[in-house]
């Protein structure tokens, strides 16, 4: 089990030395951007760095196309910050986007060639529109899904050679991203890098860094920040809810339900872009709906209930996926819900994994049973 | 400094104590839950927190940047959820890291489990206790006194009769067959409604007795919400171990006094209160008393 020990240096003179080091022993750079609070500081502290040194890095952003606009605008600071250090990788080019609000679009093309009428926005004159690796050597992690997001960027680290790609996860953030920060070492003894194809790397230098670190670094910086993050504040929203992303996978269409109020333009256009989005904004935090924790009162069951959602599922052509997978699985209520927010999610990839385990609430009855 | 089962005035003059024996005590926050204990602390610059607001970003980075060495937190009965990850726990850890200077407050070292003394030991050191599960060598490891609060149950039997015990069946199986989809914990807390319904022959006007709610329409039963210090009978025990405690931390009674039928649903309240209080002996028994 790892763990934390606080050292007498703080995080921000062991996040420099970590970039320093970098600089010192990899020529080419890339920091990946998304937008959000913890890529600001960490492309500002590697640009800071390529300033000092008169040097230049790539700054690099996966444009999914629906996304705040407060994200375009971060991104278009971050890449105006320091323009004579700064190679700028904003890539607009198609891949594909899980959409977890409709059933019969369950899939965004981002960037869809004879789309661009109904594009968020234009393309920027100056982004990469085009894959720029050989067709013949792109690899697809899933067929089923198509070239999707971490194709994307896959494919764009491969397509690199002796490269530090920096990436801002932080630690703290969950154990996942604990688990993907802190494994074996991908370069000398720097444990907050991992190994890559090509001889690259990908490093986490504010991978030991909290979430107040990086405000208080924003703040003595005076550097600009998402405004989604004060209006998600101002909303009342929990700490940990508190976070940009995309708008319409699996995991971030939560956000549909607060986009008219803090970006109303944004919503009118993701409208008219794919379908679903109003079921997102009206049902997206809803217990009975897209949550899935209350059971609607048509059903005996969550059996029942999934049984009805598979049985009517639109998509037939992704119908067997969860057909096999739920054939591996038990068959009790405590499953069957979950099951249940994989099929109104359309999660045919698995992404929101189920606890398969027997039901807790029917061996709470069964003790309930003996005791009384 | 952890200090377990004092009153007021015990608090105040181990307040009082600590502040005579660290001068460069300038500041005091001090963390409440709900109702705060106003303490005479003259000439210090004092402010009462509310548990809930210390998660809040107006309190949290105003105080990061207040509490220093020159501070003491008062942390007073806040060991509020079994959850040691609790947000507001962890929000508490970090002003609780930035002094040395802390007292820790609590009238019971654990709500149901051994394990819940690892909060208030979190709030002593977190970092020293992270993760780790609890252990009786850790009560000398720091700072820690604690006054017993043993609590007696006494029983109080009322007869039941065949009829009510019919009743109770027919209850028990009704709340089984029509289930449906709702918390299972609803039949236990049904049944011992029942079971107080029955206890109500039993009940006298000279003395006063306290029951889940109202429903017995009568001036000497009232609900857990109106307790105050002083002696009452138990009709329903409450079925959230933190109000159970929150109800003997106000009357700091030591014998508990609970109307009992033959029912299973008292017996198994009886049971698992007696579970309770064991694990309270255990710790009392390795821990410092004063």
């Amino acid at each position: 089990m790892l763990k934390q020990v606080y050292i007498d240096k703080d995080v921000l003179t062991a996040t420099k030395e970590r970039i320093s080091m970098i600089f010192d022993d990899y020529e080419n750079i890339v920091v990946s951007i998304s937008g959000g609070k913890d890529s600001t500081v960490l492309a500002h502290l590697a640009l800071t760095e390529a300033n000092k040194r008169n040097r230049r890095i790539g700054i690099f952003f996966l444009d999914e196309e629906v996304v705040y606009d407060s994200t375009v605008k971060r991104v278009e600071y971050m890449m105006n910050l320091f323009p004579d250090n700064t190679i700028p990788l904003w890539f607009q080019i198609e891949f594909h986007l899980t959409n977890a609000t409709s059933l019969i679009e369950s899939q965004l093309i981002c960037w869809e060639a004879g789309k661009h009428k109904i594009w968020m926005r234009p393309k920027k004159p100056f982004a990469i529109q085009h894959k720029p690796w050989p067709k013949e050597k792109e690899t697809v992690r899933d067929k089923n899904k198509g070239f999707g997001f971490y194709d994307a960027l896959e494919n764009f680290q491969n397509s690199r050679y002796n490269t530090a790609f920096l990436i801002g996860l932080r630690a703290t953030e969950s154990p996942n991203r604990w688990r993907a920060v802190s494994k074996n070492p991908g370069h000398k003894d720097w444990y907050w890098t991992t190994k890559m194809k090509n001889n690259n790397i990908a490093a986490y230098p504010l991978y030991d860094w909290n979430f107040h670190d990086v405000w208080r670094y924003i703040y003595d910086n005076q550097l600009r920040y998402n405004k989604i993050y004060d209006y998600m504040w101002k909303k009342g929203m929990h700490l940990q809810e508190i976070r940009v992303s995309s708008l319409i996978h699996e995991k971030a269409f939560k956000a549909l339900v607060e986009l008219p109020e803090f970006e109303p333009k944004t919503y009118d256009r993701l409208l008219r872009r794919i379908n679903g989005i109003s079921i997102g904004h009206i049902y997206g935090k809803d217990n009975k709906a897209m949550r899935a924790r209350k059971l609607p009162k048509n059903f005996k069951s969550w059996l029942e209930y999934r049984d009805f959602l598979l049985k009517t599922y639109p998509d037939e052509s992704k119908k067997w996926i969860f057909e096999k997978r739920f054939a591996k699985q038990l068959n009790n209520n405590y499953v069957a819900r979950q099951q249940c927010r994989q099929l109104i999610l359309n999660d045919y990839e698995n992404n929101l994994p189920i606890d398969n385990r027997p039901d807790p609430r029917e061996e709470k009855i069964k003790k309930w049973r003996e005791l009384l | 400094m952890i200090r377990i089962g004092l009153n007021l005035n015990q608090k105040q003059c181990e307040i009082n104590d600590y502040l005579a024996k660290t001068p460069e005590i300038k500041k005091i926050k001090i963390f409440y839950f709900k109702t705060p204990t106003e303490y005479v602390l003259p000439g210090y610059n004092v402010e009462y927190i509310e548990w809930s607001d210390i998660i809040m970003y107006k309190f949290f980075y105003r105080l990061l940047e207040e509490i220093h060495g020159d501070t003491l937190i008062v942390v007073d009965e806040l060991m509020r959820t079994q959850n040691r990850s609790d947000l507001t726990y962890n929000c508490a850890h970090h002003y609780l890291n930035q002094t040395p200077h802390k007292i820790i407050f609590e009238y019971f070292p654990i709500i149901e489990q051994k394990e819940d003394f690892m909060i208030l030991l979190n709030f002593e050191n977190k970092d020293k206790y992270k993760g780790k599960g609890f252990q009786y060598e850790f009560l000398k490891e720091e700072d820690i006194k604690m006054i017993s609060r043993n609590v007696e149950l006494e029983v109080i039997d009322v007869e039941t009769t065949a009829k009510e015990i019919e009743l109770y069946e027919k209850k028990k199986e009704n709340l089984f067959a029509n289930l449906g989809n709702k918390d299972p914990d609803i039949i236990p807390r049904n049944l011992q409604l029942l079971a107080g319904d029955f206890k109500k022959k039993a009940i006298e006007p000279d003395k006063i007795y306290v029951a889940r709610n109202k429903r017995f329409k009568l001036d000497n039963v009232i609900s857990y919400d109106e307790v105050v210090s002083g002696e009452y009978i138990v009709i329903d025990m409450h079925y959230r171990r933190l109000n159970l405690n929150d109800f003997l931390k106000k009357t700091q009674v030591n014998k508990l006094r609970y109307l009992t039928t033959a029912l299973p649903i008292d017996k198994f309240y009886i049971s698992e209160f007696n579970n309770w209080s064991k694990n309270l002996e255990d710790i009392y028994a390795k821990a410092s008393l004063y």
